[in-house]
């Protein structure tokens, strides 16, 4: 995530990581503090989805071949067409 | 002219009641009647999967207290994990265990922690982010 420029709240169990968008805060995804080796496909998909990210958008993310630009594009156009933006 | 395909939806479904669980099986939903497709020369995959869906009454759950019907998705999320989900104004929240129970309690753990992790920042929040706190608020809080 801090490829995203995130901020990380890690007061608890979960970690919570939040990204800025023209100045106010949105939470972008979490993890919890046990979370060891591979992440299930199916937890996968929901940390996509809570980011705004098809499973294959996600894996770009973190390959690097989708930058936090194009991140927070897709981000803002999914959530107008939400309205939870 | 087309030849109508019939098809008999099903739901399973199950609601969950103090400590036990109450498994109901819907199996007699309404006919939906599709329009004859021509083959396309691959196979047709026939994945069928059973999710449960949980209803949770307000109650205590380690260091929470739900204060209102919680409804969670359950399903085995691999080999060794279960994934409990529910949604907060349109976006998925999850909880992770080594069985369901675990699961369970991580997710409302996660819905407690959230409230307070956007609590510490609420004048920062976006509007979305504002909505979810208000749906978080009314949905769980710490145990005194």
């Amino acid at each position: 995530m801090s490829k995203g420029k995130t901020c990380e709240d890690r007061s608890g169990e979960h970690v919570f990581y939040f990204v800025e968008i023209d100045g106010k805060e949105y939470r972008a995804t979490k993890i919890s503090h046990s979370a060891r080796g591979q992440i299930s496909k199916r937890v996968l998909g929901a940390i996509s989805h809570q980011m705004r990210l098809t499973n294959r958008e996600l894996r770009q993310f973190v390959d690097c071949t989708i930058d936090r630009e194009e991140w927070l594009g897709l981000w803002c156009q999914r959530s107008a067409s939400r309205r939870t933006g | 002219m087309h030849t109508p395909t019939t098809f008999t939806n099903e739901l399973h479904a199950s609601a969950f009641v103090s400590s036990e669980s109450i498994f109901v099986e819907v199996s007699s939903g309404p006919t939906i009647e599709l329009p004859h497709q021509k083959p396309v020369g691959t196979p047709n995959p026939h994945t069928q999967e059973s999710t449960t869906v949980l209803a949770i009454p307000s109650r205590e759950i380690g260091e929470w207290r739900l204060k209102t019907t919680l409804l969670v998705q359950l399903v085995p999320s691999s080999s060794h994990e279960w994934l409990a989900m529910t949604w907060l104004e349109g976006v998925p929240e999850y909880g992770t265990g080594e069985g369901d129970v675990e699961a369970i309690e991580d997710l409302v753990a996660s819905i407690g922690e959230y409230r307070e992790s956007l609590e510490r920042r609420e004048d920062k929040l976006g509007e979305s982010a504002k909505r979810e706190l208000g749906y978080v608020k009314r949905l769980v809080e710490r145990c005194v």
